[in-house]
């Protein structure tokens, strides 16, 4: 169990110190001095120099994170509110007509290029993170409903359901308890996708350079715009590639063991025992 | 998954290692160039900035600076310009005018077309009929550039002579027949997918966005090219620096300033740096609010950190300017006072035209290097003198179309440009990329009074008095003179590194080992 | 599968294609310009501008120029590039094959590793044999994939010198004869798209083996073999099969980073240019392409799934 316990701190570190960068950097990387140097060279004020546009690396890292974290929580989360609600909706039914009238709009925003979303929302707006959420957002949710819709056919229309109903279960209980129940280890999984795909999808679009202020600190952003100096200033993308890396990392891994772990599961058995007893 | 970690094979090996086939299509390919003894160059790779799907091979439409690099290849213009934008004779052996500026005679050098034929007045002619007459699927280039020539006036003096007549004056005229699209082509040529040119290089195949394949023409007019085969690729900023990199280019041109550092550093490749390449510009709109007050002009001008500009958002690969055009070419007005940031004059300035609390949009788009980081530090600059800049970023795609027509303060790069070429087609009433609305009578006079100037010396100073209008209230604020950064296998020498638009740049003829 | 069942989502999917277009026609038509603008750089004058917009037939009505292209479409004319002014069929012909090749190989070498990969981690939950292989999967899902296709180009390609760095005037034939070329962007393709993979089979299976059946299975004696393949396998595989049909994204942005690092002439940067160019008719070929394929295989998912876990039976 020591051993667990010391995973289990080692990847809440590694999901930590992002976090922290994001919540408290601004405030920190306000101490940094603020003329520009010269770029992709030593810096003043830390050991990992400067980047294309002659900031102190770290203190651009500092700074760009708190955007990138919000963007992507709230994306992934409506994202996921609405991509369930359907994919659910549609598992759940047993008219015919009514999932071909959830899911086959989606298979069409499947096809769509999200990249062109992207441009058009950026261009569009100037930029605007809130349209850029929401073009990222929408590319989500087809993905997301047609995954839990799968997940949860094999649930819902499982012979316990049914047995469930026959038992005079209320519909609340059946869907609300028993099938989310059943649905919280391949969701949980996807969540953790999902985030990760978030998170690339906004960099991978700056990365093709569709038309974002390149200018920005965000650690994304930063990766992208820095790779010409890869060579001459590896920091300037390490660092902020780095960031995003043990974010998702560590989320990923903290989500597989807090799933993984039989204690918990136990526990929350014993809670929902305990309820319903 | 195809198994390599067995082999500890070298590039090369692995690359001649593998089927009969593979080599053949990889000798020219991928390992660049292989000397096949002597001093031959058996296959030269060149990879230069694409644009895709709109790339031309048609000297009369394509406008592209890889369509340049192509024509250059292929074709020969009567003139090119040298660094310093001076006409230099290529196709014509010489170019005389009349006394005033009106009729040119062109000679025309003792050379031949691919199929053998020879070059004569008819093919001069023809090509100026085409590109004046009505355009086919993409409208000619040149069509502006030579708007003044009279056709029906010219005529062909001998097979290797002829004389040009213009609607007006000019004694500019042999730069106007060294711009894009004015590349001599044969007399009643209409398939210019397979072109027959008199360049250094017979065309092979030319495929849009990806490469063109050449040979040498050995009876080239200016001596056979050691190449014996020319690849000129397309490729986006990063593929350019790893092609060169990983030995699958031997020249690689447009280098952002990262990665000529990076080239740098690397072993068995010269970077070259050619200074006035990139004149970078903001452009005020002088026939709209704010800026068709003169002193809000002469504000802009003072808020700029020129220094802080070029070090930041061009990485320090160029040198300051001072608000006019061409430094280093022919005519520029190098006694001008520089330009400084000094945003308390600034401040005065804009008290004097009655402006307060100034709020400009300012509109961008990544459309070459540093555009977005210089907006943006730009809008810090004038901050320090009270006037709040806000960055719009557009569609790099359609940018110079867009900011021609649109905004209040755009910005731009030009490539090298004759001074006079510079004047005719952005600064005067009615100029088609009057970027700035420039309109002013005085100035159009002196550009016309110029033009039609046979003395070197007085037209210097016509020219002169125009740099000064411009430098005291014009609508261009140029902030750098950019380097333009070429790299290329060490074990070349001639590695062609004229300013882009001449004509030592990307000409590959000359190259050898 | 019962014919009715099919006729219907065919019908569907044909209205879906419609709508695909539409939509994708709209978008293009909003971003800022036309292909006039793209093509006349900062050398015509606004009469060369004009010119080319006639010439290029963009001063038609938008609804005109979709309805005429889609009427086109159906005789099998997919128009004209208005970049390069040659048939569509022509401009995409070429990518198309270096994609379908990149996706091919993709998937002939995924589904095996992800399968075994994700089979072999989730039967034994926690033991060391799941650790790895889920740390390993993790890792390559956190990296971005074009961090890995600039690292692998920097220090594999590069540095060592073990492979080419990019397809630059590489074609189609070359590529298949020289397995060198494809060995980096095939592991950047796998690496991304394996790592969901996997851990979509390896919660499948722990889900299933959590199933009381699976207990009652093994107390009847069932085999390990046949429980495997035939009670674990169909429901696990289930999600893993619908991330498989995320085929119409990622066979344009997925492709995308890797065509973009090494310079592959795919048909996600045929697409990338064609809107920026602003080409329609090349942009609509492409959607239609992939969104008949994307459309088709999602179909195709939804009656496997159907069949791996049947809809109650409606009397």
């Amino acid at each position: 169990m020591t051993g667990r316990r010391w995973h289990r701190a080692l990847y809440a570190t590694m999901v930590l110190i992002p976090v922290l960068c994001a919540v408290a950097g601004p405030a920190l990387a306000g101490l940094a001095p603020a003329g520009r140097q010269a770029p992709f060279g030593p810096s003043t004020w830390s050991p990992f120099g400067t980047d294309r546009l002659g900031r102190d690396v770290l203190a651009a890292a500092l700074d760009g994170g708190r955007t990138l974290l919000l963007v992507t929580a709230v994306t992934v989360l409506c994202a996921y509110a609405i991509g369930f609600t359907v994919g659910m909706t549609a598992a759940a039914t047993e008219r015919p007509w009514l999932e071909d009238l959830l899911m086959r709009p989606l298979d069409v925003l499947l096809c769509l290029p999200s990249l062109l979303i992207i441009m058009v929302a950026a261009l569009r707006t100037n930029g605007s993170e809130v349209a850029i959420a929401a073009a990222v957002g929408l590319a989500l949710v087809a993905p997301i409903a047609r995954f839990v819709r799968m997940a949860a056919r094999g649930v819902v229309q499982s012979p316990v359901m049914d047995a469930l109903r026959m038992q005079g279960e209320s519909r609340r209980y059946r869907y609300g308890r028993y099938a989310m129940r059943e649905l919280a280890r391949p969701v949980a999984a996807d969540l953790g996708v999902r985030i990760g795909a978030a998170i690339y999808f906004l960099s991978s679009a700056n990365f093709l350079g569709l038309g974002f202020d390149t200018t920005s600190t965000d650690w994304a952003v930063a990766v992208a715009a820095n790779k010409d100096g890869l060579t001459v200033a590896p920091w300037s993308v390490f660092l902020p590639a780095a960031l995003i890396v043990l974010l998702v990392l560590g989320l990923n891994l903290l989500w597989d063991e807090l799933l993984a772990d039989p204690r918990m599961l136990a526990a929350r058995d014993a809670v929902r025992a305990a309820r319903h007893g | 998954m195809p198994s390599f970690s067995g082999g500890r094979v070298t590039r090369r090996g692995f690359l001649l290692g593998g089927s009969g086939l593979a080599v053949g299509a990889l000798a020219g390919g991928c390992t660049g160039s292989t000397s096949t003894g002597g001093s031959g160059i058996d296959t030269f790779s060149a990879v230069l900035k694409g644009s895709g799907a709109d790339e031309d091979i048609d000297p009369g439409v394509a406008h592209l600076f890889i369509d340049e690099a192509r024509m250059k290849a292929l074709y020969d213009g009567l003139f090119e310009v040298d660094d310093n934008m001076r006409p230099v004779p290529r196709l014509a052996e010489s170019g005389e005018p009349n006394a005033d500026g009106t009729r040119w005679r062109i000679t025309l050098r003792d050379a031949r077309w691919h199929d053998g034929k020879k070059v004569t007045s008819a093919d001069v002619l023809y090509t100026l009929s085409r590109v004046l007459g009505p355009a086919g699927a993409k409208p000619f280039i040149a069509a502006t550039t030579l708007e003044h020539v009279d056709l029906s006036q010219s005529r062909e003096v001998d097979e290797r002579t002829v004389e040009i007549a213009l609607r007006r004056p000019s004694f500019e005229f042999l730069t106007a027949l060294s711009a894009y699209g004015t590349k001599i082509v044969q007399n009643g040529a209409r398939d210019f997918a397979n072109p027959v040119g008199t360049g250094p290089f017979r065309f092979e195949s030319f495929r849009p966005g990806k490469e063109l394949l050449a040979t040498a023409y050995a009876d080239y007019w200016d001596g056979a090219p050691t190449i014996s085969r020319l690849r000129i690729l397309s490729a986006e900023n990063d593929a350019r620096l790893t092609a060169l990199q990983g030995g699958q280019a031997d020249f690689a041109d447009d280098l952002t300033p990262a990665a000529a550092r990076t080239l740098r550093d690397a072993e068995g490749i010269t970077v070259n740096a050619t200074p006035n390449s990139g004149i970078y510009y903001f452009a005020m709109r002088t026939d709209r609010p704010p800026f068709d007050n003169v002193d809000v002009r002469r504000a802009l001008m003072r808020m700029a950190d020129r220094e802080e500009l070029v070090k930041v958002a061009l990485q320090g690969q160029a040198d300051v300017a001072n608000d006019v055009f061409g430094k280093g070419f022919e005519y520029y007005a190098e006694d001008l006072p520089q330009h400084t940031h000094d945003p308390d004059e600034a401040r005065y300035l804009l008290r004097k035209a009655g402006v307060s609390n100034l709020t400009i949009d300012l509109f961008t788009a990544p459309a070459a290097t540093g555009f977005v980081e210089a907006a943006n530090l730009f809008a810090e600059q004038a901050s320090r003198s009270g006037v709040t800049v806000n960055v719009r970023v557009g569609s790099g795609d359609t940018y110079y179309s867009e900011s021609l027509e649109s905004g209040q303060l755009t910005m731009g790069q030009s490539g090298p440009l004759s001074i006079p070429n510079h004047f005719g087609s952005r600064l005067l009433t009615g100029s088609p990329q009057n970027r700035t609305g420039w309109s002013d009578p005085q100035f159009d006079a002196l550009y016309d009074q110029a033009l039609a100037t046979a003395s070197v010396d007085e037209r210097t100073s016509l020219y002169h008095r125009m740099h000064e209008i411009l430098h005291d209230r014009g609508g261009f604020l140029f902030w750098a003179n950019a380097y333009w950064n070429s790299a290329a296998s060490a074990k070349y020498r001639n590695i062609p590194t004229g300013v882009p638009n001449a004509m030592n740049w990307v000409r590959f003829d000359k190259v050898s080992l | 599968m019962h014919a009715r069942f099919v006729l219907r989502r065919v019908l569907i999917g044909a209205g879906q294609v419609f709508i695909l277009l539409a939509l994708v026609f709209g978008l293009s038509l909003l971003l800022p310009g036309d292909a006039a603008d793209v093509q006349a750089s900062d050398t015509f004058s606004e009469g060369q501008r004009a010119e080319t917009r006639h010439l290029l037939g963009l001063d038609i009505a938008p609804l005109t120029r979709f309805l005429t292209w889609l009427g086109g479409v159906v005789t099998g004319d997919f128009g004209t590039s208005y970049a390069s002014a040659e048939p569509v069929t022509e401009v995409i012909g070429g990518p198309f094959a270096v994609t379908a090749v990149l996706a091919v190989l993709t998937t002939v070498i995924l589904l095996p590793v992800a399968g075994w990969a994700g089979f072999a981690a989730g039967l034994r939950p926690g033991s060391v044999r799941d650790r790895v292989i889920t740390t390993v999967s993790v890792f390559f899902d956190s990296i971005p994939d074009f961090v890995l296709a600039v690292l692998l180009v920097a220090y594999v390609a590069i540095g060592l010198g073990l492979f080419p760095a990019t397809f630059l005037g590489v074609d189609l034939p070359t590529m298949l004869t020289e397995p060198g070329y494809l060995v980096l962007p095939l592991t950047v393709m796998v690496a991304r798209v394996a790592a969901p993979l996997v851990r979509l089979v390896r919660a499948g299976v722990i889900n299933v083996l959590a199933e009381p059946y699976i207990e009652q299975a093994r107390r009847l004696g069932v085999g390990r073999t046949s429980l495997l393949l035939r009670h674990v396998a169909p429901n696990a595989l289930g999600p893993a099969m619908q991330e498989l049909g995320r085929t119409g994204d990622g066979l344009l942005s997925g492709v995308l980073i890797v065509e973009a690092v090494f310079v592959l002439p795919g048909i996600a940067t045929t697409l990338i240019d064609a809107i920026g160019n602003r080409d329609q008719p090349v942009i609509l070929a492409i959607v239609l392409i992939t969104g008949v394929v994307a459309i088709a295989v999602n179909t195709l998912i939804d009656l496997v799934g159907q069949r791996m876990v049947p809809r109650r039976v409606q009397s």
